[in-house]
């Protein structure tokens, strides 16, 4: 089980993730980030800086991380358990593509590292053109 | 199976075709091969604090001789599928040439090359496949929205699908001999520094350095002509000899030490 302890402003909230669980419930969750309905994230802050333990294997780790950095390792985790089990000819994931601890280091799937490159490059482009451009526009 | 669907995904002859005219036959024969092992590269996170304020730097900020790099990739160390270190994306950061940066000749040359209108469609098409090949999502696709894709964007974006096992390309060979590698000629046709050589012409890239950092290679590239400089070369690799930060494992009754910030994910 994937889950994701978080405190928030002195609340502790539990997100669970139930990797074994494939149904279509899973779709949604990677839509909206509701999860499981009874927990009520109440994600206000999207850039603030949260502790967060993952447990993950029955292994627990901490980290400081943006409710955007949680939300994208949550949604690579279950891409991952999801892709394993469909075959999709044009975009066959392989498993094992979810955060991986070894030694004192972390492993993410490259396409976290190159997902956040892309946002700092399209976020790094607009404000170049809205600078250069005299209407604003 | 594996390679069935390496097969299928590559199958489309014309899409081949486009895919190496715009990367340049040798970089796309390179991702034919390095695609299928290292699929799910795992990217090492964790002490690299405020990489990309750092890399920014390189690139926004002239250091003391006057310039600043045209653009500047992190390769990280990674682990691919069957546990072999490979160097990965990690993270970079890019800027157009201003006005006098580059020789005048190179700049028309390549600016015709960039104005290309089926050049433009064949760039977006490849980075849309590129995007999906190595497991982008639809809902993350970009590329068919840019409205422009400049020869820099082009070798900045096309390069984060890249990997390198020890020894091969540029960053795989400074990765494996452990020192730097001073390149001032990459702009000349007999040059053919890395796999993406075609690329960094065409971005106008003259000096290409790579050098061996902490967890990783650092890339830089200038459109101008940049002599071996041992005191930069000092500074560079002092930014990158911060105190690393690591992730601690966590139970009950033991210490979490230090900040941890994860700024790789």
């Amino acid at each position: 089980m994937f889950e994701m302890a978080m405190r928030h402003r002195g609340l502790h909230l539990r997100l669970y993730h139930l990797l074994s669980d494939t149904s279509g419930s899973s779709d949604e969750s990677d839509q909206n980030f509701s999860g499981d309905e009874k927990t009520h994230p109440l994600f206000s802050t999207v850039n603030q800086q949260q502790e967060i333990t993952i447990v993950y294997n029955g292994r627990a780790c901490s980290f400081d991380l943006t409710e955007l950095q949680a939300r994208a390792i949550i949604l690579m985790a279950s891409r991952s358990v999801r892709a394993t089990s469909i075959s999709d000819g044009a975009r066959c994931f392989r498993a094992a593509s979810a955060p991986l601890k070894e030694g004192n280091r972390l492993y993410i799937p490259r396409g976290l590292s190159i997902k956040r490159s892309l946002q700092s490059f399209l976020r790094d482009r607009e404000r170049r053109a809205k600078a250069a451009s005299p209407y604003g526009l | 199976m594996k390679v069935e669907v390496g097969v299928e995904l590559w199958s489309n002859d014309e899409e081949k075709a486009m895919v190496a005219a715009v990367l340049g036959t040798r970089a796309f024969d390179y991702l034919l091969s390095c695609s299928l092992s290292n699929e799910n590269l795992l990217i090492g996170v964790g002490g690299n604090e405020n990489l990309q304020g750092r890399l920014a730097d390189l690139v926004d900020c002239p250091n003391d001789w006057g310039f600043s790099w045209n653009y500047a990739i992190f390769w990280q160390i990674s682990r691919s599928k069957s546990g072999n270190l490979v160097l990965g994306w990690g993270g970079g950061c890019c800027r157009e040439p201003r006005d006098g940066e580059e020789p005048e000749a190179i700049r028309i040359t390549n600016s015709k090359l960039e104005e290309d209108g089926t050049q433009q469609s064949m760039r977006k098409r490849v980075l849309q496949k590129l995007h999906t090949l190595f497991g982008g999502l639809d809902e993350d696709s970009y590329a068919l929205q840019l409205d422009f894709v400049t020869n820099t964007e082009m070798l900045f974006l096309a390069s984060m699908y890249f990997s390198f096992p020890r020894g091969e390309g540029g960053p795989g060979k400074c990765f494996a001999s452990g020192t730097h590698v001073w390149l001032t000629d990459a702009l000349g046709l007999a040059s053919d520094c890395c796999v993406r050589s075609s690329l960094m012409r065409s971005a106008g890239m003259q000096t290409i350095l790579w050098v061996p950092v902490d967890s990783g290679v650092m890339e830089l590239g200038s459109v101008r002509f940049v002599p071996e400089n041992s005191e930069l070369l000092k500074e560079i690799r002092h930014s990158f000899f911060m105190n690393s930060s690591v992730v601690k494992m966590t139970s009950k009754g033991k210490q979490r030490e230090g900040k941890t910030v994860l700024d790789m994910i």
